[in-house]
């Protein structure tokens, strides 16, 4: 049954060109950065547009930032909207469940045809979004990567000693220098300090591949394209999570009504409520329920630490909403008189 | 028909159970009311003397002053009119972090005894920071519930009655709660209730309430928090590959306007008395230590000129009956008040936790003052 939803998914065309439409945004949005090279201003715009000037491999975060707002919900709830509604409409459904087929392995297939397509959009948009940047914005800016090699190796005790060309000689290192020199401190801080200390100066090549990375974090930390890489995938793991609210939503409504265009402006507008209810502070009491609440979160992977608060808060939201959304989904079809 | 039905009900029925389930177990366990008591007098007592406390955590902070934007103060009316997400690590006082998290990425001030370093991802800019006065304008982690608490509970006195509240659980902590009613009236706030560890004394809650105003106008409390030395390797300072890394001797407004010339403050404003000054900052003046105190600053003309512009401009400015020209921007809680000579050769900013008829006392003390 899984296999036989999977092949229709892959036989539409529909499918292929939602996942086209996704990657074009990003693609779109990148030509227009690398040719003017205007970045939104600081803290201003989809995350990382900014960053990607520097360095193309960080385009995927951007890209899914681009596209995680609109239009991969819009393209999920087309989709899982279609899923059960579309059959009805088209007069299949009734054939399809002549057949020996249990009802609940067909709502089944279909959540699992969904995730199959989340999947490979978000997968889609990453891979492509790689490649647009690496090769628009290229994997590294050079100057960038000179001047971040005498931080990491010049000996300095840490990032702030060297402090590179842009600092006067005149009361400098007062920060960077504090943890070595910090005497009659207290017990607790010191040892943590030296050890911090100790790893940045012990492993300079380690730090060298660092910052030839070229790539920061939220908080200024150098990723190396490994760490990146693990990033950019939890990113988009949770990305795809967050879409099996809506999915979830949307295959349930499929299942109220024979329209499948129905089904999918009932999800978007259970988003757009959400929301709206999210930005609004009287609603506060109701925030942590909305399927949109955590959407943002993905960014918490860049930060470091990595923040999972508001991560691990969206993964069992989302299970819960699939769960809920998924019950329903299955007490109305499995008693429902099909006709069409 | 009938069992079609019982069917119907029967699915539809362990949908419900398993929605309320899932709202209502983590609504249940959030809401539970912790069992914690601590004697009023010592948990005050405790939280004031809590400094030492290493902790890690998140905080969110919510303030509703509503103060209008005001461009050149930006930072201070968006910090009193909303939402600010932080999160901290503390080891002591002059060896911290805090993180201001927003959607699209942060800022994080470390603090370590030799000043203060301040990573904006946003400007890709590090700022090594010399040092800051200690009269400045607000800042987001003032907010931690720690801050908050004990900056607030050093201006209350004695004669400030502690009274017990009703325990809650902030966090996983089983917190013990005090509230202090302010009695002096020459301030506007009305009562701080503060909700601590009874074991360590560690604010985890905080609620500030102003006179006569039912709901508490700013409210900061920890999501997460563990208890302990933080991880030294978060405490050091870093930028990015390719950012930028400036030094700067203050981070403030204040830490620049208060190294001027202080002689046009004078001695007493509004009846509270001046306190000495902090060394190297003869400019920043500030009148009394408890909650009531006045701050006072000389600000250049123009941007004086430019200051009055942006509250008029806002719509949300009191003239102020004084001999020169004065507006004045008023919370239930925070009054912040430009003020100008006649001839618009001395300007000062005025603020303070204080009712109208301080700022307008003081606005002209300082007029008096100026003009001798």
């Amino acid at each position: 049954m899984i296999a036989v939803e999977l092949v229709k998914l892959i036989r539409r065309p529909r499918t292929w060109v939602a996942v086209g439409l996704l990657c074009l945004l990003p693609a779109v949005v990148a030509v227009f950065l690398a040719t003017t090279r205007i970045a939104p201003p600081p803290g201003q715009g989809a995350a990382f547009l900014s960053a990607v000037l520097q360095s193309g491999s960080l385009y995927p975060a951007a890209a899914l930032a681009l596209v995680l707002p609109l239009f991969l919900p819009i393209a999920v709830a087309v989709v899982a909207g279609d899923a059960v509604a579309g059959e009805s409409s088209q007069g299949t459904l009734r054939y399809l469940l002549v057949r020996p087929v249990r009802r609940t392995s067909l709502l089944v297939a279909k959540l699992v045809s969904v995730v199959v397509f989340v999947v490979g959009s978000v997968v889609a948009v990453a891979g492509t979004s790689y490649v647009v940047g690496v090769s628009l914005f290229g994997a590294g800016d050079p100057v960038a990567v000179v001047r971040a090699l005498p931080e990491v190796t010049g000996g300095g005790d840490d990032a702030v000693a060297g402090t590179g060309p842009a600092a006067p000689a005149g009361g400098g290192g007062q920060v960077g220098s504090s943890d070595a020199a910090s005497g009659g401190q207290a017990g607790a801080t010191r040892p943590g300090a030296d050890t911090g200390d100790g790893a940045v100066v012990a492993d300079d090549q380690a730090a060298r591949e660092r910052a030839q990375a070229s790539v920061s974090s939220l908080s200024g930390e150098a990723l190396s394209p490994a760490d990146l890489a693990a990033r950019l995938l939890g990113a988009m793991g949770y990305v795809t999570v967050s879409m099996l609210g809506v999915a979830a939503i949307a295959l349930f409504l499929s299942t109220v009504t024979a329209s499948s265009l129905g089904a999918t402006l009932g999800a978007l507008a259970a988003l757009v409520t959400s929301q709206v209810l999210v930005s609004l502070d009287a609603a506060a009491a109701v925030t942590p329920y909305l399927p949109t609440r955590y959407w943002l979160a993905w960014v918490d992977f860049f930060r470091d630490p990595i923040f999972l608060r508001d991560i691990t808060a969206g993964l069992w939201l989302q299970a819960g909403y699939v769960v809920v959304l998924m019950l329903a989904a299955w007490a109305n079809f499995t008693t429902k008189d099909v006709t069409s | 028909m009938a069992a079609w039905s019982g069917r119907v009900l029967w699915r539809w029925a362990v949908v419900a159970v398993v929605a309320a389930l899932l709202v209502g177990v983590p609504a249940t366990i959030a809401a539970r009311p912790g069992d914690a008591r601590a004697d009023p007098e010592q948990l005050r007592d405790l939280v004031a003397a809590s400094a030492d406390r290493p902790w890690t955590g998140y905080a969110e902070a919510r303030a509703a002053l509503g103060l209008p934007r005001i461009a050149q103060l930006a930072d201070v009316t968006t910090l009193l009119s909303g939402v600010t997400r932080m999160r901290g690590w503390y080891a002591a006082p002059d060896r911290s972090r805090v993180d201001v998290l927003s959607a699209v990425g942060e800022r994080d001030r470390y603090t370590t005894p030799r000043g203060q370093a301040v990573w904006d991802y946003g400007a890709e800019l590090l700022t090594i920071v010399a040092r800051d006065p200690q009269v400045r304008l607000p800042r987001p982690e003032d907010l931690l519930p720690p801050e908050l608490a004990r900056r607030l509970l050093a201006g209350t006195t004695a004669a400030d009655p502690p009274t017990e509240l009703p325990s809650r659980r902030v966090a996983g902590v089983d917190a013990a709660g005090v509230r202090v009613t302010v009695a002096d009236p020459g301030t506007t706030v009305g009562a701080l209730d503060v909700w601590a560890d009874p074991a360590t004394g560690l604010p985890v809650a905080v609620e500030v309430r102003a006179r006569g105003v039912a709901d508490p106008l700013i409210t900061t409390a920890f999501g997460e928090l563990t208890q302990g030395p933080p991880d030294p390797a978060a405490l050091e300072p870093r930028r990015g590959p390719g950012a930028g890394v400036t030094r700067s001797p203050t981070s403030d407004l204040f830490g620049v306007l208060g190294r001027g010339d202080g002689s046009s403050l004078p001695a007493s404003l509004a009846g509270r008395e001046r306190v000495r000054p902090e060394r190297g900052f003869p400019a920043l003046g500030r009148y009394g230590t408890t909650l009531g105190q006045l701050i006072a600053v000389p600000l250049p003309p123009d941007l004086a000129g430019t200051l009055l512009a942006g509250i008029d401009r806002a719509g949300a400015g009191r003239t102020l009956t004084v001999e020169g020209q004065g507006s004045a921007l008023e919370t239930p809680l925070l009054t912040l008040a430009v003020v100008r000579s006649e001839d618009g050769a001395q300007a000062w900013v005025l603020a303070g936790l204080v009712p109208p008829a301080a700022i307008d006392s003081g606005a002209t003390d300082l007029l008096a003052g100026g003009r001798t």
